[in-house]
């Protein structure tokens, strides 16, 4: 019984018929009239049941007529127009076809005529038109805001084909529309070397939650660029996954900056307030609004990198890339292949294309640290890249142009180099276009004691304690000092008094041994006050003086020094007044 | 003569069940020749007025006897005008039905 239910179900749902059919007998007697010709013509079945054929189909109406032809000869007529007479006494043209009823090897036993009203077709169509047009509107709308989002964004179906691909996508990764559409994703979204990223295919495939990863890809024109990934299933109607939506945005550039950020190599960081330090730091402004090349002297230690950044951090390349590379920590031959890259097989070992620090540094800096250390067979090719500004990969053939600005940077006396021969003295115009030398520590012992504060501030955070002074006698010793190793050797005398210092103050005996002499030589006295900085005797003294000038008066005293009563209390008890 | 089942497969087996239009199949069976002649899909199974196309292939089909569960009124008065024999409210696996059908030499027991 249940399986007829289900069938009977299936038959209600005929109730949404939208064709009239009529079934006429060889009598021309109506023997079926269904619910859609109930609808269409307004007449009830009983109405029309066993009546003659006239009373949907006047006879006297031409068009009519096909349908005593085809009870007659049983033929067959498709799409016809008929008209069709209703209860209310309107004729409503319909659009109809007829076919026979008839038995094998027999007479026609009647006719079926199935019709439509044009005019429901015509609302029909005006509907679907509509509708039509809510659509492309809705997808116009959509497409806007697809190609107006700042992020890259590209939907894939279920094989990883690409199916759409927006603007924003077509700049960062270079390639258009009609080159992406169709391809695998991994086609115009390489990873790094070149092929489909096995964890990145992973990690869209299983990504269901807002979560990003950052991966590196390859742009069309074979640079590289720094994105962060999203990922989202795209589901159909029904909630079946159908494929997913990707997004990315190209986080190079805030990648840099933060990591220079992070770094704190920004020009107004840099501690110098000595004479010397003025001369370079002015020197600095000068260079930064240029682009020519820059060559930084000074003593190993004495922060030529940071003065290499600082110029960068305050170029208009500051939001391109920054790459350092240190002539020395290179064998020659790998030096080229580092430098100016390598196409995949050019030596052996050379398993991929690899770009060089030249083409990594884009349209930003690249910084030749130790370039008096560079083998003269790399000078004669790096002249060549500085004058021509263009180069090509090792074993490769494409000539790649150079962008981005050298500064250099060495602790040796080029110009002896270049007598001693090694050293070509081409290099040196080349690169020597604006010198600035950086001063040795000892050169600048004036900058000692803000450069002993900002190290105290670092190591503080590094190790996570509170030693917030340095008696008098230990920034003596340390201002005595030559500092062959320049600020790198300050650096780490400070590192190594944080390390044995359990107190909150550095003394004499914090600081490393080969200060020693320094103490010995200086016989310095007995530090007093050592707990308080010299701002804070200074405090010290004049809270003293105006107590005494107001005979112990605190409102007066606290009004005099500009302060609140509850301030004074507090620093009187501080200092133990 | 020729007889059409209505029958729906349910776990394999044709079984006479349900609506006429309704049904997966027309089996042509063969009275004379006792043996199926034909297997006719019914395409019109979910078309609107199904029942009155149904019926229409039937006729066109020559059918003599139309056997089924139940029968829509539409396609009912169509076999009346072609005088084709309808057997009403079967519910039996195909092949149990013809097998009483032809023990008892044509004339119709209902099973249930």
């Amino acid at each position: 019984m249940k399986r007829w239910n289900n069938s009977k179900k299936l038959l209600d749902n005929k109730l949404l018929a939208s064709d009239g059919i009529v079934a006429i007998n060889k009598d021309y007697r109506i023997i079926v009239f269904n619910d859609a010709a109930v609808r269409i013509t307004g007449f009830k079945e009983n109405d029309v049941l066993n009546n003659s054929s006239n009373i949907l189909f006047k006879p006297s109406i031409e068009s009519n007529s096909l349908v005593s032809k085809a009870l007659l000869t049983g033929e067959i007529f498709s799409n016809i127009s008929l008209i069709i007479n209703c209860k209310n006494g309107k004729e409503l043209s319909a659009i109809a076809s007829i076919t026979p009823l008839i038995q094998p090897d027999q007479d026609i036993i009647g006719i079926i005529v199935v019709f439509r009203d044009i005019a429901e077709i015509e609302t029909l169509y005006n509907s679907l038109k509509e509708k039509n047009s809510e659509v492309i509107e809705e997808k116009n709308k959509l497409e806007t805001i697809f190609n107006s989002l700042l992020e890259g964004t590209f939907t894939i179906d279920s094989e990883w084909r690409i199916t759409s691909f927006n603007k924003a996508a077509e700049g960062i990764t270079g390639f258009s529309l009609s080159e992406a559409i169709g391809k695998k994703y991994w086609q115009v979204f390489p990873s790094e070397d070149g092929h489909e990223d096995l964890q990145l295919k992973a990690f869209i495939e299983d990504h269901q939650q807002t979560l990003l990863r950052e991966t590196t890809i390859i742009r069309k024109d074979g640079s590289r660029v720094l994105v962060r990934i999203n990922s989202a299933p795209l589901m159909n109607a029904n909630g079946n996954k159908i494929g997913r939506v990707v997004t990315f945005e190209d986080i190079s550039v805030v990648k840099n900056l933060s990591n220079h950020i992070e770094e704190r190599f920004h020009f107004k960081n840099i501690i110098g307030r000595s004479k010397p330090m003025q001369q370079v730091f002015s020197l600095m402004e000068n260079v930064i609004e240029t682009d020519s090349t820059v060559l930084i002297t000074g003593q190993s230690g004495t922060g030529k990198e940071v003065v290499a950044r600082s110029i960068h951090l305050n170029s208009r390349r500051k939001s391109e890339p920054f790459i350092a590379v240190n002539c020395t920590a290179f064998a020659e031959t790998l030096l080229e292949s580092e430098l100016f890259g390598h196409e995949k097989g050019a030596f052996t070992g050379a398993i991929r294309t690899k770009p060089g620090r030249f083409e990594l540094a884009g349209n930003g800096t690249l910084f030749l640290d130790e370039i008096g250390d560079v083998p003269l067979s790399i000078q004669v090719k790096l002249l060549r890249v500085l004058e021509n500004r263009q180069f090509e990969r090792v074993g490769g053939t494409k000539t790649v142009s150079l962008n981005a600005r050298i500064i250099t940077a060495t602790h040796r006396n080029l110009e002896k180099e270049i007598l001693n021969g090694k050293f070509r003295e081409d290099l040196f115009y080349r690169i020597n276009v604006i010198n600035i030398h950086l001063p040795s520590l000892y050169e600048r012992r004036d900058d000692i004691p803000g450069l002993v504060t900002h190290f105290m501030e670092k190591f503080n955070t590094r190790f996570g304690k509170e030693i917030h002074y340095i008696s008098p006698n230990a920034l003596k010793v340390i201002s005595h000092y030559k500092w062959p190793g320049n600020i790198r050797e300050l650096e780490n005398a400070i590192e190594h008094a944080f390390v044995v210092c359990n107190s909150d103050a550095i003394q004499t005996e914090h600081l490393p041994s080969r200060l020693q002499p320094i103490i010995d030589e200086l016989n310095l006295s007995e530090d007093t006050n050592t707990s308080n900085s010299p701002l804070q005797n200074i405090e010290l003294q004049l809270i003293k003086e105006t107590l005494s000038k107001f005979e112990g008066n605190r409102s007066k005293t606290a009004s005099a020094l500009g302060i609140d009563k509850s301030t004074l209390w507090r620093k009187m008890k501080k200092y133990n007044l | 003569m020729k007889m059409a089942i209505c029958v729906q497969y349910i776990d394999n087996s044709p079984i006479i069940t349900g609506y006429f239009s309704a049904a997966e199949y027309f089996m042509i069976y063969n009275t004379y020749e006792k043996s199926y002649k034909e297997k006719i899909v019914n395409n019109f199974r979910t078309s609107i007025s199904s029942e009155i196309f149904c019926a229409q292939l039937l006729i066109k089909r020559g059918i003599n006897t139309v056997i089924c569960g139940k029968c829509d009124n539409n396609a009912k008065k169509l076999f009346s005008e072609a005088k084709i024999k309808l057997i009403e409210n079967i519910e039996s696996p195909m092949n149990d039905f013809l097998f009483e059908y032809v023990k008892q030499d044509k004339k119709y027991l209902p099973i249930i």
